[in-house]
C-alpha cells in the first residue's frame, strides 16, 4: 500500500467518523428552521440571481422604463394595508366574492387571488389554486404528474382584484426551470431585503420571478450578463425600488452620490453571492420577464 | 492515471472545495462534505511534521473547528483558495504549537466539540502514514543545522522535559532567554523540515 493508499484510509478511521458526526451535529444544531412551503418543488441544479436596485431617483421620475413601471399594487402601496401582518385574513383586501388578494407577504397565509404580472405585462392576481395546480395524494402520483408536466408551459389566466375579469395570462414552468414557487424562497427574500436595508431603504417594493438563464439576459444595462454557461440553468430575477441613499460596493471613480441603477449578482446552489457586478445608470428593462410583486419583510421578520 | 487526468481531477477538487466551504457558509450541515473531502490530507499534514498521531488528530480537529465557526469569512475567488483557507489555518496551528507544545481547544470549545481520544487501531493507522527511518534522517540533519544553543535548549525542553526555571540554571542564562532559544530553535526546525 503506497502513501497516497494510507492517507485515503484516514477516513476510515474510528477519530475520522467521530469528529464528522460531531460537525453534523453542529450543522443541525444551526440550520435553520423552513417557515414556508413551497408550492410545487421538483428539483433545482442551481440558482442564479440577477438583482437590480433602481436608485431613489426611480421614484421621483427621473428614471424611465423601456416598458413604463406598473403601478404599485394597493397592499404594497405606502399607506395601503399593513406590509406585515399576524393572520391572513386581517393582511389582506377581500373582494366582493369573499376572496382574499394581494402579494404574498411572508409570515402570513397565500392569499386565494396572488398578485402576478400577466404575459401582456398588466398586473392583476393569479388564482392560488391555478398556481398550484393539480395536488398529488401520493408521491407516486406526484412523480406521474411531474413526467407528464415535465417540458410543458402551464398557462392560468390573470384576472382583475374581482377574481371574475380576466386581463391577460400567466405561464408557469417551462424547459428546465423545474421549480415554480407562489412564493420567493426564505434565502430570496432574505437576499432583497438585506439589499435594501444595506443600501439605505428598509421599505423598498420588490419585483422577482423565476425564469431560464438565457431569458435573464434580456435584462438591459451594461454590465448585464453577455452570455451564459448554461442557458437552462434557473435564475432569479429580481427588481429592488426604493429611495437608495447608501453605498453598497466600491465606488466608481469619480462618482460621489450613490446612484447606481442595478446590480447583478451571482449565488450559487446554496444560495450564497458569489460574484457581482453592476452600477450601471442605464435604467434597466424587464419587459421580456414575468415579475411578481413581493413584500419585503423587515429585519424583525427574519 | 495520467498526468493530465490527475491534473484535472486535482482541480477538481480544489473547485469543489471551494464550493462545499462556500455552501457550508449558510447551510452549515454542508461543512461535513468539505469535512469528508479535507480531512484526510488535513490529519496526514499534522502527523508528517508532528509524528504524533494524537496530536496530529487533535491539531486537525482544531483547525476543522476553527474553519467551521470562520466558514462564513470564506471568500470564493475560484483558484484554489478554499485549500489555502484551510492550510493557512493549519500553519497557524502547527506554529501555536510548536511555540508552546500543546494543542490550541479554543475553537473547540466555543463549538462545544469534545477533545477525541484515539484508539490503538487509529493510532496504529495514522502512524502507518510516518516513515520515521526518512524523518529520523531528516530530523536528525535540521536538528544538526541549529546553533549550539538552540539545540541544547531543545534537547532539555523538548526531550528532557525540563521546566524554563531548570533550564535557565542549567544552562546560566535567564528563564527568558531560555525560551526565546527554545522559540527560535523550533522555528528553525519547522522551517527546515517544511522545506
Amino acid at each position: 500500500m503506497n502513501a497516497e493508499d494510507r492517507e485515503r484510509q484516514l477516513a476510515q478511521t474510528q477519530f475520522a467518523a467521530d469528529l464528522r458526526s460531531q460537525f453534523e451535529a453542529l450543522g443541525e444544531r444551526a440550520r435553520p428552521p423552513r417557515k414556508r412551503r413551497r408550492v410545487v418543488v421538483v428539483a433545482v441544479a442551481a440558482g442564479v440571481i440577477v438583482a437590480t436596485m433602481l436608485g431613489g431617483v426611480a421614484l421621483a421620475g427621473g428614471f424611465h422604463f423601456a416598458s413604463p413601471p406598473q403601478p404599485l399594487h394597493p397592499a404594497a402601496t405606502p399607506g395601503g394595508s399593513p406590509r406585515h401582518g399576524a393572520a391572513a385574513t386581517s393582511v389582506y383586501p377581500t373582494n366582493a366574492k369573499g376572496q382574499t388578494y394581494g402579494p404574498n407577504r411572508p409570515m402570513a397565509q397565500e392569499p386565494d387571488l396572488i398578485a402576478a404580472t400577466a404575459t401582456n405585462g398588466r398586473d392583476g392576481y393569479v388564482l392560488r389554486t391555478d398556481l398550484e395546480g393539480p395536488v398529488p395524494s401520493t408521491p407516486a402520483e406526484a412523480l406521474r404528474m411531474q413526467a407528464a408536466q415535465a417540458g410543458k408551459d402551464r398557462v392560468i389566466p390573470v384576472y382583475e382584484s374581482d377574481g371574475t375579469t380576466q386581463i391577460g395570462v400567466f405561464v408557469i414552468g417551462s424547459g428546465s426551470v423545474t421549480e415554480v414557487v407562489a412564493q420567493p424562497p426564505d434565502w430570496l427574500l432574505k437576499q432583497m431585503s438585506g439589499l435594501a436595508r444595506n443600501a439605505g431603504d428598509p421599505q423598498a417594493s420588490a419585483l422577482w420571478t423565476l425564469t431560464t438563464a438565457d431569458k435573464a439576459v434580456v435584462v438591459e444595462g451594461t454590465d448585464a450578463p453577455a452570455k451564459v454557461a448554461d442557458p437552462h440553468a434557473p435564475v432569479y430575477v429580481f427588481v429592488v425600488h426604493g429611495h437608495f441613499t447608501k453605498w453598497l460596493w466600491s465606488l466608481p471613480a469619480g462618482v460621489s452620490p450613490p446612484h447606481y441603477s442595478w446590480v447583478v449578482e451571482e449565488v450559487d446552489a446554496g444560495s450564497r453571492i458569489t460574484n457581482m457586478s453592476g452600477n450601471s445608470e442605464k435604467p434597466i428593462d424587464t419587459s421580456g420577464l414575468t415579475m411578481q410583486r413581493v413584500v419585503l419583510p423587515s429585519a424583525a421578520d427574519e | 492515471m495520467t498526468a493530465r487526468c490527475e491534473e484535472q481531477v486535482g482541480e477538481m477538487e480544489l473547485r469543489r472545495g471551494e464550493e462545499l466551504l462556500s455552501a457550508s457558509g449558510d447551510r452549515p450541515e454542508r461543512f461535513v462534505a468539505f469535512y469528508d473531502l479535507t480531512m484526510p490530507g488535513l490529519l496526514a499534514y499534522f502527523v508528517r511534521r508532528t509524528l504524533d498521531a494524537q496530536v496530529a488528530a487533535d491539531l486537525a480537529a482544531e483547525t476543522l473547528a476553527e474553519v467551521y465557526a470562520s466558514r462564513t469569512r470564506f471568500r470564493d475567488r475560484g483558484d484554489g483558495s478554499a485549500t489555502a483557507w484551510l492550510y493557512t489555518i493549519a500553519r497557524r496551528q502547527f506554529g501555536r504549537y510548536l511555540h508552546r507544545l500543546r494543542v490550541e481547544d479554543a475553537a473547540r470549545r466555543r463549538l462545544g466539540m469534545e477533545r477525541l481520544q484515539l484508539g490503538p487501531e487509529d493510532i496504529e493507522r495514522i502512524e502507518a502514514l510516518i516513515d520515521f527511518e526518512h524523518i529520523g534522517r531528516e530530523v536528525s540533519a535540521a536538528f544538526g543545522e541549529l546553533r549550539t544553543d538552540q539545540r541544547e535548549a531543545l534537547r532539555l525542553r523538548v526531550i528532557e522535559g525540563r521546566s524554563y526555571r531548570e533550564m535557565a540554571s542549567e544552562l546560566g542564562c535567564s528563564e527568558e532567554t531560555a525560551r526565546a532559544r527554545v522559540s527560535r530553535g523550533l522555528k528553525r526546525l519547522a522551517a527546515q523540515l517544511d522545506g
